[in-house]
């Protein structure tokens, strides 16, 4: 057994200690908004968020995560009420198959809590890992602009 | 052909290829008809061609709301929030009253594969006309209803109105419909120059739910599995030419194999988590074994074999 916190809710799992966290969100927990990709850590399609920093969960087995907090795509909002990150990637239409959305929103969402003034360069260094073959990278770019330009209005209001 | 293919020269070939086809549909589908011409008889456009009853594309329900149907499913092209976009063209309605219903097996039409750039080329020119047709019936219906004109009657947002301003909705009219019936041959679609919905900026109905982790297709299979179940390769650590010799556990196991795969439950017992064979796996090296150089050769030729044990 090992004790999970995803989106803020602790589950304990039955699964081998080695066993992807992508197969638990997946197969135990109903969370599909994380994809499988390649199972390798090349595409990104995988990535939730380990407290704060990006991960394959492809390849993250569920023995390191005890005591530590996962968040996935559902954990940033909903279809009702989407995330800031969300709001932006709808508002720019910053998807095609959707594939690799999910990973790209949550690398975003840490680029954002990371480095909240990142220029273009340092956008594209960051999302590099995370791959999109449909060719929506220049909509995912505008949106990530997008959602950090929101987040320092959000800032300058507060 | 020993001179290699230039990605111009390629582009050039497959340019003309799509232009020739595009203007043979244009015309195989009586777009526009020249005005006073009767149209020779022709098959039924897109897949009201296979499924000629007009309640397989469309459903107007007695409140106003109309329910579309389309056997292409929405794998990211877009194609959901056109065919809605064709069905509120054609019948003078809002998007927000029209629900629309993609491959489902239960409700829609089967028209097959959703590929090679058929979905509004079949199935989106059967909504359009499928509407359309319905909407002249409805016009005809008021006319007789409000005793003008048809052609003196107009539509917008699921309403008709008369000269006079008598109004009726189209929700009002569908007692005495029939729309278990044919699709009409003599239905005509609005000119290009009358669109008011169809070719507009529009949001897609399916961004928000790929945005939010929610169900979707992607090309070949639904995204969401009941259960994934974990596989991987075991192969040597030199070349792809060498055999591993596994004791078999099942009669699907092979006892020489040149690659071995493993696929696994997450519920699966510790014992099998990572690599469950390899204490009793033996690999016979092959000669050419640690010529690197050789690999890619090799990997061409000799392939590899798959076994699989749960």
């Amino acid at each position: 057994m090992v004790t999970l916190t995803v989106n803020g809710k602790r589950h304990q799992i039955d699964a081998a200690p080695a066993t992807p966290l992508l197969y638990v969100l997946r197969n135990d927990l109903k969370l599909n908004a994380a994809k499988f990709g390649c199972g390798l850590g090349q595409c990104g399609a995988c990535t939730v968020l380990l407290d704060k920093e990006p991960v394959y969960a492809c390849l993250t087995p569920i023995s390191v995560l005890e005591g530590r907090n996962v968040t996935t795509l559902e954990g940033l909002g909903t279809p009702d009420n989407p995330g800031p990150v969300q709001r932006a990637f709808i508002a720019e239409q910053a998807a095609q198959c959707g594939y690799c959305i999910p990973g790209m929103v949550m690398r975003a969402q840490a680029l954002i809590d990371h480095k909240p003034r990142a220029s273009e360069s340092e956008i594209r260094d960051y999302m590099a890992p995370n791959l999109c073959r449909c060719g929506t990278q220049i909509r995912i770019l505008r949106a990530i602009r997008r959602a950090l330009s929101e987040t320092h209005t959000a800032e300058v209001v507060r | 052909m020993n001179a290699p293919h230039s990605r111009r020269a390629f582009l050039a070939g497959t340019g003309a290829l799509v232009i020739a086809f595009s203007m043979r549909d244009a015309f195989a589908q009586g777009v526009m008809p020249a005005p006073g011409v009767a149209p020779a008889a022709k098959p039924s456009p897109g897949d009201l061609s296979k499924y000629p009853r007009l309640d397989s594309w469309i459903r107007l329900e007695a409140n106003g709301h109309v329910t579309v149907f389309a056997g292409k499913a929405e794998l990211g092209t877009g194609v959901k929030t056109a065919f809605i976009q064709c069905a509120a063209e054609e019948l003078d309605l809002s998007a927000s009253s029209i629900t629309m219903i993609t491959a489902d097996t239960a409700l829609t039409t089967d028209e097959g594969y959703t590929a090679g750039s058929h979905s509004m080329q079949d199935c989106g020119t059967a909504i359009r006309y499928a509407a359309a047709d319905l909407h002249a019936t409805l016009i005809e219906l008021a006319a007789a209803r409000l005793s003008v004109n048809a052609t003196d009657l107009k539509s917008a947002n699921g309403v008709i109105t008369a000269p006079d301003a008598r109004k009726v909705s189209y929700g009002e009219l569908v007692d005495g419909l029939d729309q278990h019936r044919d699709f009409r041959a003599e239905t005509r679609i609005k000119p290009s120059s009358a669109l008011a919905v169809m070719g507009k900026p529009f949001d897609r109905v399916d961004i928000p739910g790929k945005l939010t982790g929610g169900e979707m297709y992607v090309q070949g299979h639904a995204a969401r599995r009941h259960v994934a179940l974990r596989a991987w390769y075991d192969r040597p650590a030199t070349a792809p030419g060498s055999q591993v010799s596994i004791p078999p556990r099942s009669k699907n196991c092979p006892a020489s194999s040149r690659s071995f795969a493993t696929a696994a439950s997450s519920r699966s017992s510790p014992s099998v988590r990572s690599r469950p064979f390899s204490p009793c796996m033996s690999w016979k090296m092959s000669r050419a074994g640690d010529d690197q150089t050789k690999l890619p050769k090799q990997s061409d030729t000799q392939g590899g074999a798959a076994g699989a044990a749960a």
